[in-house]
């Protein structure tokens, strides 16, 4: 008996000592991860919680890298804020930061950046989505997103450590200053600086294939959820929403391939509901010029700024004919 | 990786294949032993000819066609391979063989022999058991003894730590090199393989750990399949150390079976190198699993051939007053040895295989770094396995990596382990890389 009852003690203590770590732990990385200074997951957290920018930008990598806040600020005379998110295809995280965003504060102009295939499931694609863990708990709508990435995240979500989960040392990165001048940004925009190598073009095989996989894949209902409720959002919100599809490299003579079968469903929704959709992917301003890009997906400094401000022209444009529209 | 429930009928054909043969094979005088025997290895070997090696050799067998100018008109097969498909063929097939050498009592009881072969914390990467040790412990009865639960927990904690925090972190960076050879350099390749030896070694003694912790819960013991083999001074020793079920079983079974080396001097050396490649051939229908089994092969043949060599070289050098820098030396380039195989076992092809070699050889460009963030958990990983295995190996015996006499810091030890699972384990990796095979 009195084994038992040191046996319970001792299971008692350990599961203490457990819990005890992982509150004062995750409190000490919920602290510091709200304090970073700079780097992506400040970023995230400014756009989710100060950020009254008139035009902001959504979506991943490529709008990271490819819209210049500083030109399109300066061109339409408005403050612009790039929330553009490194790391995966998904439509999913821009919808979630766009309905966070929105509770708050309604941009005059919001960009998304979106290619029509982004509707496709694509393995891994709801991995990306752990970044938003840290603000499960402060913005509870989020969660069902967050539980897309698996069903078992609401049992590690009972942990507090978890949701800062392989942030531990970007969190103390960002908390310091070392790193600031290298990992500078420019109101959320990043600009990459490699000039893309011919080189690059022996990737090609490995792309092939990955539009292989695309081809073969099913469309992803979440991600239609998503974008249909990212216009819906907007209509309500009545922000002009623009949905780009920012160049790729390409050379002179390739053709652009029609979009795959399973894709024309998100340029019918887009069609159906009016968006403004602006596609560059093809552009022949960027046609075989390697200097403008830093891979075949990524435009360099100088791609950004040119890209940048051709979006601004189209923007102008389109704003001008729809102010003409309702006169 | 898919679940196909139909597949189950495999292991079902398999099981009744080897539960009547075992019977049959006691029952049996003369010739018919051998002749059940034979039998129930060409189910057991021809279930994984069909499942595992037929499209392999259809492939090769279409590439010599080619080669002469043919066309293969042979078909391709569209199958899965059924996960652990390998392992529990083994096990099933030691059953056999263990019950005609007269050293295990065929199994009368079905449900007991179906649970020898599909006992699940092993039934998919092992340890590929033997009957002598598993099947008589399905008839103990087991009672709840606190301390054995315990130690089956903190075994599967540890197994746990090792997959997720180290072995899938490892996985990222490795395959971010491996996958696009084209686009790394020599130094890359360097740190990969050296990343990937790390990564297999965790992956495979993690899961063995687990399975192994698992069984421990539910009052049995498991063989041990790892004992730290990057401490190993040899290649002969490292393949005591490594996926130690499956080398006492080609020992067992194929390379004693073979004469071993009471055979002349020639033939022992074809039976290393044989027992080898079919090892390398065990582990997956491709050429780089071959090229890795022989390579490992070759190494142990060269070991032989150059023994007073080496033992004359250390005497020259003053190595040998020495003894612990020769024996530091002697587990470098042991590791180093199975670094260089393990780049056939990892690469995606024999021409990716020798593209990295090349590159390794040239030895040029900067590393690249990736995610710094991720390097340096891949770092940090490493130095605490190797700080726990280095304690184990000289300090102690355990098998758990915190044992101490004091409860507290013990307990202590284990918390900080399942912190540092939910702060940098890696939960969205792949599948143990074991379960292919």
């Amino acid at each position: 008996m009195n084994k038992n009852i040191s046996r319970l003690i001792k299971i008692v203590i350990f599961i203490f000592i457990i819990a005890i770590t992982d509150k004062v732990l995750g409190f000490i990385l919920n602290k510091l991860y709200f304090s970073q200074t700079y780097g992506q997951n400040h970023s995230l957290n400014y756009v989710l919680s100060e950020c009254k920018a008139d035009v902001l930008i959504f979506g991943n990598s490529r709008a990271q890298h490819h819209y210049d806040s500083r030109i399109i600020s300066k061109a339409l005379k408005m403050s612009c804020y790039n929330a553009g998110q490194d790391g995966g295809h998904s439509i999913i995280l821009p919808y979630a930061q766009i309905k966070i965003m929105t509770e708050r504060h309604s941009p005059k102009i919001l960009i998304l950046e979106f290619s029509p295939d982004g509707i496709l499931h694509y393995t891994g694609d709801y991995d990306r989505l752990h970044i938003l863990l840290p603000y499960c708990e402060e913005y509870p709508e989020i969660r069902p997103l967050v539980l897309l990435e698996s069903p078992y995240e609401s049992i590690k979500l009972t942990s507090t450590i978890y949701p800062f989960n392989s942030n531990l040392i970007n969190i103390i990165r960002f908390n310091t200053d070392y790193h600031a001048v290298r990992q500078q940004d420019f109101e959320g925009y990043v600009p990459l600086k490699k000039v893309m190598s011919i080189n690059i073009l022996k990737q090609e095989p490995e792309i092939l294939n990955q539009s292989v996989i695309a081809t073969e894949s099913v469309v992803d209902s979440n991600k239609v959820n998503a974008l249909e409720h990212i216009i819906s959002l907007c209509k309500e919100k009545n922000i002009s929403l623009f949905i780009i599809n920012s160049p790729i490299f390409h050379t002179v003579n390739e053709k652009q391939s029609p979009p795959l079968p399973s894709a024309k469903l998100s340029l019918e929704i887009i069609h159906r509901n009016n968006v403004n959709y602006l596609d560059f992917s093809h552009d022949s301003t960027f046609s075989g010029h390697f200097e403008l890009f830093k891979d075949r997906e990524h435009l360099n400094v100088e791609g950004a700024k040119v890209f940048s401000n051709m979006l601004i022209d189209s923007i102008e444009k389109t704003l001008s004919l729809s102010t003409l529209r309702r006169f | 990786m898919a679940f196909v429930p139909i597949y189950i009928l495999i292991l079902g054909f398999t099981i009744v294949i080897d539960y009547f043969a075992g019977r049959y094979i006691e029952s049996a005088e003369g010739k018919r032993r051998k002749l059940f025997l034979i039998f129930s290895l060409i189910a057991n070997i021809g279930v994984l000819a069909v499942f595992k090696y037929y499209n392999f050799i259809n492939h090769n067998f279409s590439f010599l066609m080619h080669g002469f100018g043919f066309t293969n008109p042979i078909p391709y097969l569209s199958i899965l391979l059924p996960i652990g498909l390998s392992f529990h063929t083994f096990q099933a097939m030691s059953y056999t063989i263990e019950v005609y050498r007269g050293r295990q009592k065929a199994e009368r009881h079905f449900g007991i022999y179906s649970l020898y072969v599909m006992f699940y914390p092993q039934l998919v990467a092992g340890p590929i058991e033997r009957p002598q040790n598993l099947l008589h412990q399905f008839r103990e009865k087991y009672d709840f003894e606190y301390d054995r639960v315990v130690e089956g927990l903190k075994q599967m904690l540890w197994g746990f730590f090792k997959k997720l925090v180290i072995a899938d972190r490892l996985a990222i960076y490795v395959n971010a090199v491996y996958n696009n050879p084209e686009q790394h350099n020599g130094t890359t390749f360097v740190l990969a393989t050296i990343f990937f030896a790390f990564q297999i070694y965790c992956d495979f003694s993690g899961y063995s750990d687990i399975a192994i912790g698992a069984a421990k819960v539910m009052g049995f013991k498991l063989m041990t399949n790892f004992n730290r083999p990057y401490f190993a001074r040899n290649i002969s020793e490292f393949w005591k150390r490594w996926h130690i079920s499956l080398s006492t079983w080609f020992k067992d079974y194929l390379y004693i079976s073979l004469g071993g080396n009471k055979v002349s001097i020639p033939r022992w050396y074809c039976n290393l190198l044989l027992v080898f490649l079919v090892s390398g051939l065990w582990h997956g229908a491709n050429w780089t699993y071959i090229i890795w089994g022989a390579l490992n092969g070759f190494y142990l043949v060269l070991a032989i051939i150059t023994q007073g060599l080496r033992n004359k070289f250390t005497i020259l050098t003053g190595i040998e007053k020495l003894p612990k820098l020769n024996h530091i030396l002697q587990i470098l380039i042991t590791f180093m040895l199975s670094c260089f195989a393990w780049i056939f076992f990892r690469a995606n092809n024999v021409t990716d295989a020798l593209l990295i070699i090349k590159k390794i050889f040239l030895l040029s460009g900067t590393l690249y770094i990736g995610d710094f963030q991720q390097l340096l958990y891949c770092i940090a990983g490493i130095i605490f396995l190797i700080i726990i295995e280095l304690r184990h190996e000289y300090f102690g015996h355990s098998i758990l990596p915190f044992k101490t006499n004091y409860w507290l810091k013990e307990q202590m030890a284990y918390a900080l382990l399942i912190v540092l699972i939910l702060l940098i384990g890696v939960f969205d990796g792949g599948q143990f890389i074991y379960f292919q095979f």
